[in-house]
């Protein structure tokens, strides 16, 4: 077969592109590797790592200063809010990318008082304590009000019924124990890349958790 | 044709039927989609008044009542449009996917079937397969342009036309980068710029002895009494005094202390004959003068306001009418900008005046219901423009400084309001004995973060300084209060009473009581003194600083205190 | 209406007792046990592992499919399942493209650590890339597999509008990444146009913007793809200079031209026999192209700087501090951030000299973008100044997708099809 002219010039860029190439594969390799062994800064909040015997925090964790870990972390981080910063502003429950809001309130009742007169349950112009729609802080009639004994009555959360819109939490936390609190559903949340309702809260509540430890309770 | 072409034929045919099916199917679920959602948006159905109208009366109604039952109705029915408009959601877009898919793969097969026959040289011309290189890059060149022009339109827009954000300056002072042409030693007004009480950059000693003449560097006589304070302007002092018979204004130089001339404020137009009865421990001259670099403009109880030159030289004076209150007039003058700010409340209502300062026309006026007052104007600066805020019974309110438009007014205080506001970080202090201490966050509206009722100041005016509030009372209370909550963090009981108004200057607080006595201590959280320094006569007057002096008024000398 | 009163009296004379329980548990007579509190527990590991297996396996399907046996049935059928699986099962997150901004913050803040599988998912498409060409693009990213299910009657668009606008995937992905540095959130993320049909729902801007993205996506094929997608311009460097590339032809290119509106993107590269007149002037242009090129990176840094100074409002600090000093001015009222924020204790001046670094950080970021904008211009600028003479079809390496559409247009893939060994084309021209 007779030689293509123009060999050299192919060639040419055959070569500077095999330069490139393996530039760009080095690049990577080393970039790669170099986050692998490199060790991420201590910071508190956020990351933490599951074993805490090998923890060389100080003052104990509590989610507070971890060790320095791996700039690449096989563990997993979800996003939960915190419930002490959080101020009830209302916008879990429209700005979650979800129709129904991942967010909804949960009850911490080693911490209720088993009211008579909750005021996470009831308006605070209630006509009386029943559990009629007038009478109910919930809009969508998510809490469900059960006599055990007198004067004690115990209050659940129907997640099916719940949005997240906090009023009940505003209620609980401004005037009784604060047991009610707003928290991530993880069964629910999609963990986005960048929470939609984190970039808007106002009150920066949201933090991301590992997700062995993915919840703030309360009282816990 | 034959008969693989038939089937191909059918085939496609087929094909085309299904897309054209599911895709109609497609866009009517999208439609009723869409229009569910439109419909949801404007019932809103867990938010909406009718729901919150028909709540309020139906708990207002007795129980057992038609309108409970109404709105349970209501309520029930908001609740499932909610859910139900979500379900419909969900297996709308499920729907929805399902005829997306069926249609995208029909379309692609029939697509497949009919593979349209190439045609080559459909793009002729040079590069590939089209357009000159030539309006290639001009295209290029243009899109850079567009890039260009979208970075300066982000410049544009995103810049607040007002500098609203950080405003550079040392700790609080909001003004310090705003401020004008006030000469490198110089005091324009009461309570120093902007009548805040903090001496920025101001480096006195802190012991001295009026008595023995310990860093006293000169001493002299006032001719006619008053309780006015000194203004520095150009290294000369000016003071106000008088008394029924005359009022007149003091020039001193700065060095010597020597008096360089003194003129009475006579032969006013509309002065009145008769001084007014004014109270013995305000006298004619209370009302502290002002002076922007250029003039000093000064006004007394008899309701004369004038401006002289800084050699004495009367510019514009003219009266405003006699103010009518039971002590005499005390609000001290304000200049800045080329306007003069004057308090003017008594019996007849108040007013507050901007006048030019050139000339004495009126710039703005403002009439308010208020009673009288004897507090003094403050000029709060930032990125809304700068307000001019006074105290007045029973309202603190707010002007904007080139209109005069109120920005915002709050009720708060009630009684003798003499002390004049603070600022520090956002909040502002107005304070009277028998009525209250107030921090309010100005806006519109405004509202009190916090009040007190203990250890209210009568005539002094309180200080803020670094999220400390010095207030003294005329009782010999001095206390330290935390501007954001009012927690107090300490307080100290002195002997004597304090008139004038607490003054910080180089991190530490000066204070002179009513024997002149200066207590000097720190401005911090804790109380801790420095020195106390005896002036050798009686005081009421506020003091003065400028760079490494200050000038003090005593009843019947001025002082200039500075290291020796 | 009277307990309630009572009980806020109660409050207020509790609040003096400190931070005591208002209202203590009751210890229940009865035999009542506290409900535990439900924690649902996030999806497992296991879906990590299965990604990653399972973008390996795509990846490698995609560049047997393309490269080896040459079919564009087989790229669609894979295009479909990925755009299923990552799309619509995972709901389209993580993706690569969202995965930059993650991997910058980690490579450049010391306090950020990126979760494996992004790692994973940024670095194996660009490998793959550097190995095969941007068979990402062909059959495993769902964006693309999206757009590209819904390329109905493409038109094509003229060369000029196409280089023009193939700069704004260069300004979006300097824009990410300086948004991403200075705290200003995640821009990908929120200029995703799909995501909210991988989710089957959304807000109703996300849909609408969508819509009508795939609906200019019937006409102009994979928009989002060729003018929106910064991954693509990191896709297109690696494809420049991979190994082994898709080629339209199976052997040799017989110059027949029935490829030449094969390509509903617009990148197949024609032969061309050259145009003596026009080269004339090339080394010229391009000389002043050169020229220039450090005028236009200068006008580039200073607009960039200005506009990243513009743009620092998209971190939540600065915001919050517009707010408050537009509060303190009664210039607006006040919201629930400053609220939040004078409850919280934090000083002003601490608030203030952050936004102060961040400023700083937004504007020596933007001179960097401007930099790197103004460099891309003007290198594309020099690379226009003429055409190189090419002596077959081949598609552009950069802009290829590797879709394998063209492989149907070409007589010598038919003949390799039915013929399963080619007729070398030197031995045709012997034989005439």
């Amino acid at each position: 077969m007779d030689a293509k002219p123009n060999d050299a010039a192919p060639d040419r860029r055959d070569f500077l592109r095999t330069c490139a190439r393996w530039a760009a594969l080095a690049f990577i390799g080393w970039a790669g590797g170099r986050q692998l062994l490199r060790r991420r800064a201590r910071v508190s909040g956020s990351w933490c790592r599951a074993d805490c015997a090998d923890c060389a925090s100080a003052d104990g964790c509590g989610l507070g200063a971890a060790p320095r870990l791996p700039r690449v972390s096989r563990l997993d981080a979800v996003w939960q809010l915190d419930p002490a910063k959080c101020i009830q502003c209302g916008r879990c429950a429209t700005n979650c990318v979800l129709a129904q809001s991942a967010v909804k309130c949960f009850h911490t009742h080693a911490m209720c008082g088993y009211c008579k007169l909750c005021f996470g349950y009831f308006q605070p112009d209630a006509a009386e304590l029943s559990s009629a729609g007038e009478n109910q802080l919930c809009p969508t009639g998510a809490i469900r009000r059960k006599f055990i004994e007198d004067p004690y009555y115990e209050y659940t959360i129907d997640n099916d019924l719940c949005i997240g819109c906090g009023k009940c939490v505003k209620g609980c936390n401004t005037f009784g124990n604060g047991s009610l609190y707003l928290q991530v559903r993880h069964d629910l949340c999609l963990n986005c890349n960048e929470c939609s309702i984190a970039r808007n809260c106002p009150a920066d509540a949201f933090t991301r958790l590992p997700a062995d430890r993915p919840y703030m309770l309360k009282g816990s | 044709m034959n008969k693989s072409d038939r089937i191909l034929m059918v085939k496609c045919r087929a094909a085309q039927t299904l897309a054209a099916v599911s895709g109609a199917f497609l866009l009517t679920v999208l439609f009723l989609l869409t229009a569910t959602f439109i419909r949801a948006r404007k019932a809103e159905p867990l938010d909406s008044s009718l729901l919150a109208e028909s709540r309020l009366s139906a708990v207002e109604a007795g129980s057992g009542d038609r309108l409970r039952e109404e709105y349970r109705d209501i309520d029930l029915l908001a609740r499932r449009a909610h859910f139900g408009s979500l379900a419909v959601y969900r297996s709308g877009a499920v729907l929805a996917l399902c005829a997306g898919i069926v249609f995208v793969l029909a379309f692609k097969y029939q697509a497949a079937l009919r593979v349209p026959r190439p045609q080559p040289g459909r793009y002729a011309g040079v590069g590939a397969m089209g357009d000159p290189l030539a309006f290639t890059r001009r295209m290029v060149a243009g899109f850079a342009l567009v890039l260009l022009a979208a970075a300066g339109l982000a410049v544009v827009s995103m810049t607040p036309t007002r500098q609203v954000g950080p405003v550079a300056g040392k700790g609080d002072a909001p003004g310090q980068a705003a401020r004008g042409t006030a000469a490198e030693d110089s005091w324009p007004g009461f309570r120093g710029p902007d009548g805040l009480g903090i001496a920025h950059d101001a480096d006195p000693p802190v012991e001295w002895d009026g008595i023995d003449g310990k860093n006293i560097r000169w001493k002299s006589g006032v001719p006619l009494p008053g309780f006015s304070s000194a203004v520095v302007c150009r290294g000369r002092i000016f003071l106000t005094g008088g008394d029924a018979r005359v009022r007149e204004v003091y020039c001193y130089r700065s060095d010597n202390g020597e008096l360089l001339w003194r003129q009475a404020a006579a032969g006013i137009p509309g002065s009145p004959a008769e001084p007014p009865e004014v109270a013995a421990d305000t006298g004619y001259a209370a009302a502290t003068p002002a002076t922007d670099g250029e003039r000093i403009y000064a006004i007394f109880a008899t309701g004369d306001l004038v401006a002289l030159d800084l050699e004495g030289n009367r510019v514009w004076a003219k009266n405003l009418g006699v103010p009518d209150n039971p002590y005499g007039h005390a609000s001290s003058l304000l200049a800045d900008a080329g306007k003069l700010y004057v308090q003017f409340d008594d019996h007849t209502g108040g007013r507050m005046l901007a006048l030019n300062t050139a000339t004495g026309d009126t710039i703005w006026e403002q009439k308010r219901e208020t009673l009288p007052s004897w507090a003094s104007p403050v000029l709060v600066r930032g990125g809304g423009g700068t307000q001019v805020v006074i105290s007045g019974n029973p309202h603190v309110v707010a002007y904007d400084a080139d209109g005069g438009t109120e920005r915002w007014k709050i009720e708060c205080l009630g009684g003798e309001v003499a002390p004049s506001p603070a600022w520090s970080d956002g909040l502002l202090f107005a304070g009277a004995e028998y009525s209250s201490l107030a921090a309010i966050a100005p806006g519109d509206p405004a509202r009190i973060v916090w009040e007190s009722n203990d250890n209210l100041p009568e005539v002094s005016s309180p200080v803020a300084w670094r999220g400390l509030l010095f207030v003294a009372t005329s009782y010999g209370t001095v206390t330290c209060s935390d501007t954001k909550s009012g927690e107090i963090r300490w307080k100290k009981e002195f002997d004597e009473g304090f008139y004038s108004s607490p003054m910080v200057a180089a991190d530490k607080v000066y204070l002179m009581d009513r024997k002149g006595v200066t207590h000097v201590f720190r401005a911090a959280d804790v109380f801790e003194e420095i020195a106390v320094s005896p002036l050798g006569e009686k005081a009421d007057a506020t003091p003065a600083f400028a760079g490494e002096r200050i000038y003090l008024r005593g009843t019947k000398n001025l002082y200039c205190v500075t290291k020796q | 209406m009277k307990k309630a009163v009572l009980v806020c009296i109660l409050f207020a004379a509790l609040q003096a007792f400190g931070a005591v329980q208002r209202f203590p548990t009751p210890d229940f007579e009865s035999a009542y046990r506290l409900p535990q509190t439900q924690t649902p527990p996030p999806r497992g590991d296991l879906y990590e592992y299965i990604d990653t297996a399972v973008l390996v396996a795509a990846l490698g399907l995609a560049s047997w499919l393309a490269l080896g046996l040459r079919s564009r049935r087989g790229i669609f059928a894979l295009m479909l399942f990925c755009l299923a699986y990552f799309g619509f099962w995972r709901k389209g997150c993580v993706c690569p493209i969202g995965a930059i901004q993650n991997v910058t913050e980690s490579l450049i803040r010391p306090d950020y650590a990126v979760p494996l599988t992004v790692a994973v998912f940024f670095v194996l498409p660009l490998v793959f890339a550097l190995l095969y060409g941007r068979v990402f693009c062909a059959a495993v990213c769902p964006l693309g597999a999206i757009q590209d299910a819904v390329v109905l009657r493409p038109a094509r668009v003229p060369r000029a509008v196409a280089e023009a606008l193939s700069l704004l995937p260069h300004v979006v992905l300097g824009l990410a990444i300086l948004l991403v540095l200075n705290g200003g959130g995640y821009l990908i993320c929120r200029l995703d146009p799909f995501v909210a049909f991988f989710r089957l729902g959304g807000a109703a801007v996300m849909l609408i913007s969508g819509g009508v993205v795939l609906l200019i996506g019937t006409v102009v094929a994979r928009p989002y793809c060729r003018f929106f997608c910064p991954y693509g311009v990191l896709l297109g460097w690696a494809s420049l200079v991979s190994r082994r590339h898709l080629t339209i032809t199976p052997d040799d290119c017989v110059n027949c031209r029935l490829c030449e509106d094969a390509c509903p993107f617009g990148a197949i590269l024609p032969a061309n026999e050259g145009n003596p007149a026009a080269d004339r002037g090339v080394g010229r242009r391009a000389a002043r192209h050169a020229l220039t090129l450090p005028l236009v990176i200068a006008v580039f840094v200073l607009a960039g700087g200005a506009a990243g100074r513009a743009l620092s409002p998209a971190n939540r600090s600065v915001r919050l501090d517009r707010q408050i000093a537009a509060e303190d001015f009664g210039a607006a009222e006040p919201a629930d951030e400053s609220r939040a924020f004078r409850a919280g204790g934090t000083p002003r001046e601490e608030l203030r000299e952050e936004v102060r670094r961040v400023q700083f950080g937004f504007v020596r970021g933007g001179r960097l973008l401007g930099a790197y904008l103004g460099l891309v211009i003007g290198l594309k600028l020099i690379r226009l100044a003429g055409s190189r003479r090419r002596d077959e079809y081949e598609p552009d390496r950069a802009r290829c997708l590797s879709c394998g559409r063209c492989f149907e247009y070409c007589p010598r893939e038919h003949l390799k099809r039915r013929g399963g060994t080619a007729i070398p084309v030197r031995q045709h021209e012997n034989s005439t």
